[in-house]
């Protein structure tokens, strides 16, 4: 059965079952693997994509409740690797491993769309649903207030 | 009466922002990633040139954030001598290695040791091929090899001058009559630089970098795999027919194990679907009715277990040697072992220690364990979860009983490793899926599975008494270390051969049974020993009378390594024990992957029992360093890695299976629990050597804070999870 | 319900539109001077203590629209009556509280009167923060006045004539606003009456936590019983508690400071926000209000409380992935209730293996309560976790409304002993309308 989801900013058939979750919808059905698969429960955030402006976890929602939605990748924050929380990303040297880094830009990304200049404890309570195995979290707050300062100047 | 619980108010006690000053500015190269060699001229397996003068570099380790990538082309390029961004880095072919008698050495990635052991030989590979570029250059000129300058990636004589690549060609037919030595620390040009950054790094901004989990075959379905429950059972019998009209569902495959007792690494008994998606093979196997003879393990759980070990440790356990025979280094040799217990026995001053414990806990990488197979008559093409790509295609080609040659096993970044990349089976599940079904397969193992068949790190217990003299320094020591049976080593580790210098010692060691399997997991042995020696020896200074720091000053005076570590601890991070009602600070240093790390951990405990960890300082004697960036970043990632079992894990056995297979039951260190502040300070030593540094700040930071507690509360932590104490 | 409650307000306000007018006229409010900011000065001291006691008076909750600037306003607060929005209290001159003597806050937060000498709405809760103590409304207002100033404008209220009509409050303050002070329980100790004070004046606990007239005022005598906050049923406290494992002084402590409670569960709605004012507040005065809780609660012995335990864990689903629980339903609509459970919940709300998970849902109040509001807004918009406990995030589960009504269906007769809720259907749709506002 064909589904419409609107993925980074395309609609996109998809021949999948409406039950599935919308993270596997989003990786095999259609090819974008940079969202990853970490637990299944929605406990590390390595699946988090933004849907309709906010951070989701994918892997326990069924792909037909994002219909009609606005759904958004790491794939589409920039087409250089430019993004603001990006470059923070790379200035401090966030990833380790790399695996939830992903999940963690775009739960970066969601809050700085909604608060731009956010203190200590509202990142750590945006990032609250991603683990990091790397332990890159010291990182990770200060490139958020890093891209911060990007993003302002 | 409250649990003692990790704070998430830090910041309002400290409001630094630890990784501040690590803020560098550098040019680095645009990667489009490690990919397939180009068509530059290969002057040896380790490099080719391009004819525009871009190196490429191969690297046999695997990337799973540590910083490989990065160091093996470093080295190399230190002694090319090429600018650093002109270097590509390329993954090595496995394949040419392991047919070619093992062409890069080694292809293993663990125990810190690619830039620690491997730096001779990789750095050689750099310097042959530069001086077989001078070789070529000379020859072309017709000038003498000691007038060719090779620097910077140009040849220049005299007025003459060409690019690396233009002599790349010919530098690859060039045989040296003798190969050039390393260069000594001091003559470094790239390495020991301070803002180095990793190769890796914009790949992993994007999600371009491609983990086993991404990889697409033409025509490939998807398999979720089920093995015993409980470790070491075995496979009975399944209803497929239950099941194979669910959605997608393909085909079920039984995994069949040809031994009775598995090696870490044997495919074990099991089953298999295979689903056009994995979720549909997931959700079928979950219900598919399965039928297990259980095994030996069956009621085996954490209580069961203690048990055992509470046995055995109240009676004398066998004697423990170090690798050299003697029962520590730096001590006086021939120490009679059964003396200690007369001693202890007369002495009117011992102090009897409690048990300790360390729980088993899992690798949890982030990436589930995941392979790709695609088998065909002719050929096997694999990619996989694997901290040693040599070692894997090996196992792959035995699953299959083929041939090396015709099997490929592609390299991908590893979504984390921690040594969970060993004593694993998941190539061999991919592998046999495939050659099964006739079709590609991905493999992707349920967190669920992950956890309960992961190559766990083992439980160890322990216990000490001592005899104080005089002068409040212990006279002797007899300890007590119990482990499980099928790695006994990891409960011996950092015990027999602790640096200090008591003069009688006794080291006895135990093993528990265990049927779950046992893995690697950063800092084996050193991370659940060091909490208990650490800990053992806070108690015999308070004991005495002593400050812990000047205790274990005095007790390893004349080890130059562990005193430049104990000294710095002392002088720069504020050091006191009397902080204060509610606050401590607390001391550990362990040595570990040939590096001595200190630590120094600062905590307040609130009336609630609200543990707040503000500070984690790190002192660091590793030897030569080559990426200071790296080594800070792997200090900070193996103190919080290892903080958050102390912290938040360990595993449930119950009925003989772990119970705990989630991240919702197996609870990990998220960013509002992390300290604060987390300082790192490289302490070099005059006589340098060569130390790993992907593990060692592990070891000392649970005891560096169980310490740092007893001061701020006057209650001693023995085991963890920390957040499960009552403070 | 909510339409027949109004009808009579409606009817009762308009009896007392007439005496209210009347008093309005006799007792006037005057306008109190302005005063310029820079005149002011504060010790360091003053304005610590007054952030932290802030916190207690949970001001920045209300006072910050989502997104918007701390203390700048504009949060819109369902009332009965109608929407009423939150002020600018950030010392700017002009949009804020800029100009307002000492003795100006003061006089609003006891008398409910702005510095013009207008009537605020009493959902601005003056008629318990009359009884804060001088020195605690003087370390407020010094810390206050020392923020940041913001420029936001004022929002207006959306309110139908008769409320629309401020001089009515006159009428309402007298006869409901007690104005007497905070009268310490010889009964009592030190802590616990700090704590007693603390709740009754600046925590304004009761303002959700117990039931309101039509008036819109909290009912005399009738304290703690219970009451309704944003949408969500606000849980009767200390001896009204309907838990069955009996709060402990820890237990208050866990929740007040974390929002989080092991065996009573997490915080929801507007207390999580209370929840995370607390987490940063002074230590010894959360524990005073915890302290005082668990002096007017009844005492449980430790056999009750495991067995209290021991029966919600009973009713745990099992731990193993796609086993159902063990038990005979033959209600049709409970059994889609226990498929969509199985489907859609099962996979968090099962046997607790550690304490990190969810606890048993027959343990609190959402499946307890005598409405299901509290368990559909959780499935409907999830649970953003209080601060102490930030791994305790549950997402919203999207479903359609007839499988949701089945859930909590299911969720009333699983897990407890109860009497099934009555329209649930209409708790539903006032939840979809409410979301839709």
């Amino acid at each position: 059965m064909a589904i419409t989801l609107n993925i980074n900013g395309e609609d996109r058939s998809l021949d999948i079952d409406p039950q599935m979750p919308l993270l596997w919808a989003i990786r095999e059905a259609a090819g974008l693997t940079g969202t990853k698969f970490g637990c299944g429960i929605a406990q590390c955030g390595n699946c988090t994509v933004i849907i309709d402006g906010n951070a989701v976890r994918s892997c326990n929602q069924p792909a037909a409740t994002a219909a009609g939605k606005s759904i958004r990748t790491i794939e589409s924050i920039s087409e250089n690797n430019d993004h603001p929380v990006q470059q923070a990303w790379q200035e401090l040297t966030v990833p380790q491993c790399g695996y939830c880094q992903s999940g963690q830009i775009m739960s970066a990304v969601a809050l700085l769309e909604k608060s731009p200049n956010p203190s200590d404890r509202e990142i750590d309570q945006a990032m609250a649903g991603n683990i990091c195995r790397c332990g890159t979290y010291p990182r990770i707050r200060a490139a958020i207030h890093r891209a911060a300062e990007i993003s302002s100047s | 009466m409250n649990k003692l619980q990790i704070s998430r108010r830090n910041f309002l006690r400290v409001s630094a922002s630890a990784a501040g000053g690590l803020m560098v500015s550098i040019h680095f190269p645009s990667m489009a990633g490690a990919q397939e060699m180009g068509g530059g001229a290969e002057i040896n397996a380790w490099l080719t040139i391009d004819p525009d003068n871009i190196v490429s570099i191969v690297t046999p380790q695997t990337e799973m954030g540590q910083g490989a990538f990065t160091a093996v082309p470093l080295m190399v390029a230190e002694e090319l001598n090429i600018p650093w961004e002109n270097v590509r880095h390329v993954f090595a072919d496995a394949n040419r290695h392991v047919n070619n008698d093992n062409l890069y050495t080694t292809t293993s990635t663990g125990g810190s040791t690619t830039v620690s052991r491997r730096h001779p030989y990789i750095m050689q590979a750099g310097a042959s091929a530069r001086e077989r570029l001078r070789v070529a250059a000379a020859n072309r000129w017709s000038v003498p090899l000691e007038s060719v300058v090779a620097e910077q990636g140009m040849l220049t004589s005299g007025d003459m001058q060409g690019t690396y690549g233009d002599f790349a060609a010919d530098a690859a037919e060039v045989t040296l009559e003798t190969e050039p030595a390393i260069k000594a620390y001091g003559d470094w040009w790239l390495l020991g630089k301070e803002d180095i950054k990793r190769l890796d790094i914009p790949l992993k901004t994007n999600g371009t970098a491609t983990y086993p989990i991404d990889v697409v075959v033409e025509g490939m379905v998807y398999a979720a795999c089920q093995a015993c429950p409980v470790p070491e059972g075995r496979l009975v019998s399944y209803d497929f027919d239950a099941v194979k009209d669910m959605p997608g569902v393909i085909a079920a495959v039984e995994l069949v194990q040809t031994k009775d007792v598995p090696s870490f690494t044997d495919l074990r008994s099991g089953v298999a679907i295979v689903a056009e998606s994995w979720y549909q093979a997931k959700n079928a196997l979950a219900v598919m009715p399965i039928t297990w003879d259980l095994g030996r393990g069956a009621s085996m759980s954490n209580e069961s277990m203690a048990a055992e070990a509470m046995q055995l440790i109240s009676q004398p356990g066998t004697v423990l040697l170090d690798e050299e025979g003697n029962i520590g280094r730096g001590l006086d040799q021939g120490v009679n072992h059964d003396a200690v217990y007369g001693i202890i026995e007369a002495s009117t001053n011992v102090v009897q220690g409690d048990v300790y414990h360390r729980p088993f806990e899992t690798h949890a990488t982030m990436m589930p364990p995941c392979a790709v197979a695609d088998v065909k008559e002719d050929r096997c093409d694999i990619w996989t979860f694997t901290q040693d790509i040599a070692r894997s295609l090996n196992e792959a080609a035995d699953q299959l009983g083929r041939d090396t040659t015709n099997v490929f096993l592609h390299q991908t970044y590893l979504g984390g490793g921690f040594g969970g990349g060993y004593n694993m089976d998941v190539h061999r599940q991919a592998a046999a899926i495939s050659a099964e079904i006739g079709r590609p397969v991905k493999v992707i193992r349920s967190r669920e599975e992950d956890i309960a068949q992961d190559s766990q790190r083992p439980p160890v217990w322990g216990t000490f008494t001592a005899a104080l003299g005089e002068d409040g320094l212990p006279e002797a020591l007899v300890t007590h270390f119990v482990g499980e049976e099928k790695m006994p080593a990891f409960a011996q580790r950092g015990v027999a051969n602790m640096p200090y210098l008591i003069p009688n010692r006794r080291h006895e060691n135990s093993s528990i049974q265990n049927h779950i399997p046992i893995g690697f997991h950063r800092a084996p042995g050193a991370n659940s020993t060091g909490f208990i020696v650490e800990q053992m020896v806070d108690e015999m200074a308070q004991a005495g009378g002593w400050d812990p720091l000047e205790w274990r000053l005095k007790l390893t005076e004349g080890n130059e390594p562990w005193q430049r570590v104990l000294l710095a601890m002392k002088e720069k991070s504020g050091w006191t024990t009397d902080m204060g009602d509610g606050e401590g600070m607390g001391c550990a240093v362990v040595e570990s992957h040939g590096t001595i790390a200190g630590c120094v951990a600062t905590v307040a405990v609130s009336r609630r029992g609200q543990l707040f960890i503000d500070k984690l300082q790190y002192f660091i004697n590793s030897g030569y360093v080559i990426s200071p960036l790296t080594a800070v970043e792997q200090a900070e990632s193996s103190a919080i890695w290892e903080m958050s079992h102390a912290m938040f894990g360990g595993l449930v056995i119950r009925d003989g299976r772990v119970v705990n297979t989630n991240f919702d039951s197996y609870t990990m260190m998220r960013m509002a629990d992390t300290p604060p502040v987390i300082e790192v300070s490289l302490e070099m030593s005059e006589d340098q050597w060569w130390g790993g540094l992907g593990e060692p700040t592990g070891p000392p930071t649970p005891p560096a804070v169980a310490n740092a507690i007893f001061y701020a509360t006057g209650t001693r932590v023995r085991s963890t999870p920390i957040a499960q104490a009552t403070l | 319900m909510r339409r027949l409650v109004r009808v009579i307000a409606v009817l009762l306000f308009v009896g007392v539109v007439a005496g209210g007018a009347a008093l309005y006229w006799a007792t006037s409010n005057p306008e109190l001077e302005p005063i310029e900011l820079a005149s002011l000065t504060f010790a360091d001291e003053e304005i610590e203590r007054g952030e932290l006691l802030a916190l207690v008076g949970d001001c920045s909750a209300c006072h910050t629209a989502p997104g918007g600037e701390e203390n700048a306003g504009g949060l819109a607060l369902p009332t009965p009556f109608g929407t009423i929005y939150s002020t600018n209290i950030t010392p700017d001159p002009d949009t804020g509280i800029g100009r307002w003597s000492y003795e100006a806050f003061a006089r609003a937060m006891r008398q409910g009167l702005d510095r013009e000498g207008n009537h605020l709405y009493p959902a601005f809760p003056y008629d318990n923060f009359v009884k804060t103590r001088e020195e605690d409304l003087r370390a407020i207002y010094a810390y206050l006045m020392t923020r940041p100033a913001v420029a936001a404008e004022d929002q207006q209220n959306e309110l139908p004539f008769p409320f629309s009509f401020r001089p009515v409050l006159a009428g309402w303050k007298l006869l409901f606003l007690d104005d007497s002070p905070f009268v310490p329980d010889p009964a009592l100790d030190d802590e616990q009456n700090h704590g007693a004070y603390l709740a009754a004046s600046l925590g304004h606990c009761g303002a959700c936590h117990s039931p309101r007239n039509a008036f819109g005022a909290v009912i005399g005598g009738r304290d703690y019983e219970g009451g309704e906050a944003e949408g969500w049923a606000a849980p009767p406290l200390g001896p009204h508690s309907i838990s069955p494992v009996g709060w402990t002084l820890d237990d208050y402590a866990d929740y007040l400071f974390d929002g989080w409670s092991e065996f009573h569960g997490i915080a929801g709605g507007p207390m999580t926000a209370v929840a995370d004012h607390l987490y940063y507040a002074d230590e010894d005065d959360v524990f005073a209000m915890a302290a005082w809780l668990d002096a007017i609660t009844p005492a449980q012995d430790d056999a009750e409380r495991e067995a209290a335990i021991a029966a919600a864990e009973e009713l745990d689903w099992p731990a193993v992935e796609g086993t159902m629980f063990d038990e005979e339903i033959t209600d049709p609509a409970l059994i889609e209730g226990r498929d969509v459970f199985a489907a859609r919940c099962a996979r968090c709300h099962k046997e607790r293996i550690g304490p990190s998970q969810p606890y048993s849902l027959g343990l609190g109040y959402a499946a307890l309560a005598p409405t299901p509001r509290n368990l559909i807004n959780a499935v409907r918009e999830g649970i953003v976790p209080p601060f102490g406990v930030a791994e305790r995030k549950m997402e919203a589960v999207a479903m359609s409304d007839e499988q949701l009504a089945a859930l909590v269906a299911y969720v009333r007769w699983h897990f407890t002993d109860e009497p099934a809720w009555q329209s649930i259907e209409d708790a539903i749709s006032d939840h979809g309308a409410e979301a839709g506002r």
